[in-house]
C-alpha cells in the first residue's frame, strides 16, 4: 500500500493524491451496502488504520480522516452526510492550494534566475502562477531522478517557462548565476525538520553558504503533527541488475534513500496557505497546531470508547 | 545398389540423429530454439540428405507469412493504446468487484487469444491484473493462472489463435470458419468447465465486495490511478480507428475466404500492410519491421526443413503405417491422437510436435479417405495439442511467459503450484473433446 500511494504521490502531488484518496473513500461508501452503523464504523476504523500505517505517512489524509471518523461516530453519520463531508474536505484542501498561490504572489521574481531541484507540484504551479502574473524568470533545475527531472522539464515546456538543466553535482559552478531558490517539502515534522527529496541538503547547505535566498513551499495541512519516532530514512534498498554486454548481468547492490531531512533554520521564508513564515514562526505555528490535534485525538478516542 | 543402400539407410540415420538433436535442444532450451532449428536444418544440407533447394521448397512460407504479417497487425494494435484502454474500460466497468474482475480479464483473454496471439494477450493481460488484484489485497495467483490456461483454450477457437493451428489449417486447408465452427462447442465447454472450477474451489475470494468497505476503497484508490494515467496517455482517435478498421476488415476477410478464394496469409497480410500504410505518419515501418519476432519465424522456417529431412528418409511414412497398423478402431484412434497430442504437449512444445505429425497424419487419414469423418483425426490433433499446452509450465509459450511475466511482477508460480490446477482441469478439457469428437464420429 505505501507504494501504490508513494506512487501516486509523485504522479499528482500530495494534494493530488490526497484528493484522489478522498475521492476513492466516497464512491467506495456510495457502493457500500451498509449493513449496520457498528459494522460502518469498524470498517472506517479499519481504513484508517490502514492509512496510518502508510510510510510516509500522509498529514493531509490522517487529518482528513480524523474528521471523517467524527463524524461516522456521530448522530449525523449517515453514508450520504459522509460523502457530503468528504467533498468539503475535499473542496478545503483544493481551497488551500489557491491560497498558498495568492501568498506566493509577494515573492520577487522578475528578471531573476531561480533554482529549483525537487519534483514538487505545488513548486510548479506557485512558478506557473507567478508567471501567469506577468513575472518573468529563468528557471534553473538541478538534475536528481531522471522520472522527476523529465516531469518537470515536460512541465515547463508545457507552460513556457524558460528554463536551463544542470546536473545537481555540477551546481557550483553556476552559484553566481542564481537569485533565489524554491524548494517543496513531502512534510514539516517535530523538531523543526522538513522531509524533504533526497539530495536536497546539500543543495540547501551549499546556497545558504553562498547567501541566496531559499523559500520553501509547503501548506500547514501537510504538518506531521505526531511525535517522531524512526531517525533512519532509508525506505529503498534495493538490488539491480544490468546489462552489461548483451547476455552478462552485474548484480549489485544499490542503496537508495528516500528523502532527506533538512532543518528550518537553513530556510529563509515557507510559503504557506496562512502566508510567509520566517523559521521561528513556523515552529510556534506547528506547535500551535500539534496541541490543538492532541484535543482532538482525545476527543475521538473517548468516542470509539 | 550397395552403395545406393547404403546411401539411404545411411541419410535416414543422419535425418534421425540431426532430427532427435534439434528436438532435444528445443525441448530443453539450452540454445535459443531458432538457433538449434536453423543448425539443425543447415546440418541436414550440409550432410547431403536434402539438397538446399529442397531445403527452401520445404519451408511452408505460408505460415511464415500469416505469422508475420499477424506480429504486424497486433504490433500496431498495441502501439495505438487500444489493448491498454480495453483493459482500462474493463477494470473500471467491473468497479474493483473481484468476481466481474475474474469473468472479464478470462472472458476478454479467451476472445483477445482467439483473434490475436495468446502470448501477446498475456503480456497485456497479466501485468494489470497483479496491479489490481494485489491492489484490492487479494492473491493474484488464481487470476493469472485462469488466464495461462483461458488463452491456450480460447487460443485453439481460430486458425489463427495458436501456431499449431495455423501449422494444421494451412497444411490440411481448413478454412477460418470451419475452425469457429467445428471447435465452438468442446471450447465453449472447456471454457465454462474452467470458470465454474475457480469460482467453486476458490468462491472466498471471488464473491462479491459490496459488504467490504477496505476493500472497496483500495479497488477504487487503483481504479483511480488506472483512470489518471489513461487520460495521462495521449492516445489518438484517428490512429486507433484505423486499427479497428482494418482487424475487423481482417476478421471478415478471414471469414469469407472461401468467397474470396484467397489463402488466408494473403488476406492477413494485405490487412497488415494496408495498416502500416495509412498510420505510416504515426508509427515508422522500421519500428514495425523490427518488432517481428523474426527468431520465431526462423524457428518455424528451421523446423519445417528438419522435419522434410525426415520425411524425405521414409521414417514418418514407416510411423505412419504403424499407427494405422495399431488398431482399426476409428472411436480409439482419435481417442489416442487426441490423448498422446494432449499427453506430449504437456511435456514438449507443441509445435515441433505438430510439425511432425501433420506429415504423419497426412499418410494416416489417407488411408481412411473412404470415411466420412477422417477429418476428426487433424481435429483430434488441434485439440489436443492446444489443451495438452496447458498441462504444466512448459507446455506452451503463453503459459513460460506468463508465468516469467508473473515472477517479474512479484508473483512466484512454482512448478508445482501450476501443475496443481493445470492437470486436472487439462484433463476435464480432454474429456470434453473426446465426448465431443466421439459423439461427432458416432451420430452425426
Amino acid at each position: 500500500m505505501s507504494a501504490l500511494f508513494r506512487n501516486i504521490e509523485v504522479d499528482l502531488g500530495t494534494h493530488g493524491f490526497c484528493i484522489l484518496v478522498l475521492e476513492s473513500f466516497a464512491v467506495a461508501l456510495d457502493q457500500y451496502r451498509i449493513k449496520t452503523k457498528e459494522q460502518l464504523l469498524q470498517q472506517c476504523t479499519e481504513i484508517f488504520e490502514l492509512i496510518q500505517t502508510v510510510k510516509p505517512r500522509y498529514a493531509i489524509l490522517i487529518d482528513s480522516f480524523y474528521k471523517i471518523l467524527c463524524q461516522v461516530s456521530s448522530e449525523k453519520g449517515s453514508v450520504a452526510e459522509i460523502i457530503e463531508s468528504i467533498d468539503q474536505i475535499k473542496k478545503s484542501v483544493q481551497h488551500e492550494m489557491k491560497d498558498l498561490l495568492k501568498a506566493a504572489e509577494t515573492i520577487e521574481a522578475d528578471g531573476k534566475t531561480v533554482l529549483i531541484y525537487d519534483h514538487s507540484h505545488t513548486v510548479q504551479n506557485a512558478l506557473h502562477h507567478l508567471h501567469k502574473k506577468g513575472q518573468r524568470f529563468n528557471v534553473l533545475l538541478a538534475e536528481q531522478d531522471l522520472d522527476k527531472t523529465e516531469d518537470n522539464v515536460e512541465f515547463f515546456h508545457t507552460h513556457k517557462i524558460p528554463f536551463k538543466v544542470v546536473p545537481a553535482y555540477m551546481l557550483s559552478h553556476l552559484e553566481e548565476t542564481i537569485d533565489m531558490a524554491f524548494f517543496g517539502a513531502v512534510t514539516f515534522q517535530e523538531g523543526g525538520r522538513f522531509v524533504m527529496d533526497p539530495g536536497s541538503k546539500s543543495i540547501i547547505s551549499e546556497l545558504k553558504l553562498e547567501g541566496k535566498k531559499i523559500f520553501l513551499f509547503l501548506t500547514t495541512s501537510k504538518f506531521s503533527l505526531w511525535p517522531v519516532k524512526e531517525k533512519n530514512s532509508q525506505i529503498h534498498v534495493k538490488s539491480d541488475i544490468r546489462a552489461h554486454h548483451i547476455m552478462n548481468k552485474i548484480e549489485f547492490e544499490r542503496i537508495k534513500f528516500s528523502h532527506d531531512r533538512v532543518s528550518v533554520d537553513l530556510v529563509d521564508c515557507v510559503v504557506t496557505e496562512k502566508g510567509i513564515f520566517k523559521a521561528s514562526e513556523l515552529k510556534k505555528e506547528f506547535d500551535r497546531q500539534m496541541a490543538q490535534r492532541e484535543k482532538v485525538e482525545e476527543r475521538i478516542k473517548m468516542k470509539l470508547g | 545398389m550397395f552403395l545406393e543402400n547404403f546411401a539411404q539407410s545411411s541419410g535416414l540415420w543422419i535425418a534421425l540423429v540431426i532430427f532427435v538433436l534439434t528436438f532435444t535442444g528445443v525441448v530443453f532450451e539450452v540454445f535459443d530454439k531458432s538457433v538449434v532449428a536453423m543448425v539443425g536444418a543447415i546440418s541436414l544440407v550440409l550432410s547431403g540428405v536434402l539438397s538446399f533447394d529442397q531445403a527452401v521448397e520445404s519451408i511452408n512460407f505460408e505460415i511464415i507469412a500469416l505469422l508475420a504479417a499477424m506480429m504486424i497487425i497486433v504490433e500496431i494494435a498495441e502501439e495505438s493504446g487500444l489493448f491498454t484502454m480495453i483493459n482500462f474500460k474493463l477494470a473500471k466497468f467491473s468497479k474493483g468487484n473481484p468476481f466481474f474482475i475474474f469473468l472479464f480479464f478470462t472472458l476478454i483473454t479467451a476472445i483477445g487469444s482467439a483473434f490475436l496471439d495468446n502470448v501477446t494477450i498475456v503480456l497485456i493481460v497479466v501485468p494489470i491484473t497483479i496491479a489490481l488484484v494485489r491492489g484490492l489485497g487479494y492473491n493474484p495467483f488464481i487470476y493469472v493462472m485462469a488466464e495461462i490456461m483461458i488463452s491456450n483454450i480460447g487460443g485453439a477457437w481460430t486458425l489463427i489463435g495458436d501456431p499449431p493451428n495455423v501449422l494444421v489449417g494451412t497444411a490440411v486447408g481448413f478454412s477460418f470458419n470451419s475452425f469457429i465452427v467445428t471447435l465452438a462447442i468442446p471450447i465453449f465447454l472447456s471454457i465454462l468447465a474452467l470458470l465454474a472450477a475457480f469460482y467453486t474451489i476458490h468462491w472466498k475470494d471471488l464473491k462479491p465486495i459490496h459488504h467490504h468497505l477496505p476493500k472497496l476503497f483500495m479497488s477504487n484508490v487503483l481504479l483511480k490511478k488506472l483512470e489518471y494515467k489513461h487520460q495521462k496517455t495521449h492516445l489518438s482517435k484517428a490512429y486507433m480507428t484505423k486499427v479497428v478498421i482494418a482487424f475487423l476488415l481482417t476478421i471478415l476477410g478471414f471469414l469469407f475466404q472461401g468467397f474470396l478464394n484467397l489463402p488466408i496469409a494473403v488476406i492477413a497480410a494485405t490487412g497488415a500492410f494496408l495498416l502500416m500504410l495509412v498510420v505510416n505518419k504515426q508509427i515508422h515501418a522500421h519500428h514495425i519491421f523490427s518488432k517481428i519476432e523474426w527468431s520465431t519465424l526462423g524457428f518455424f522456417a528451421g523446423l519445417f526443413v528438419v522435419v522434410a529431412g525426415l520425411e524425405h528418409s521414409g521414417i514418418l511414412n514407416v510411423l505412419a503405417q504403424s499407427i494405422v497398423g495399431m488398431t482399426d478402431n476409428f472411436n480409439l484412434l482419435i481417442l489416442i491422437i487426441l490423448w498422446a497430442s494432449g499427453f506430449l504437449s504437456t511435456l514438449v512444445n507443441n509445435v515441433p510436435f505438430v510439425t511432425v505429425m501433420i506429415p504423419i497424419l497426412m499418410t494416416v487419414t489417407g488411408h481412411y479417405s473412404g470415411n466420412p469423418h477422417a477429418d476428426i483425426l487433424w481435429w483430434a490433433l488441434i485439440l489436443g495439442s492446444a489443451l495438452g499446452g496447458n498441462g504444466t509450465v512448459i507446455g506452451a509459450s503463453a503459459n513460460v511467459i506468463g508465468v516469467d511475466l508473473a515472477q517479474k511482477n512479484g508473483l512466484k508460480i512454482s512448478f508445482l503450484s501450476y501443475l496443481k490446477y493445470s492437470l486436472p482441469l487439462t484433463i476435464v478439457t480432454l474429456v470434453i473433446s473426446s465426448a465431443y469428437l466421439l459423439i461427432w464420429a458416432n451420430y452425426f
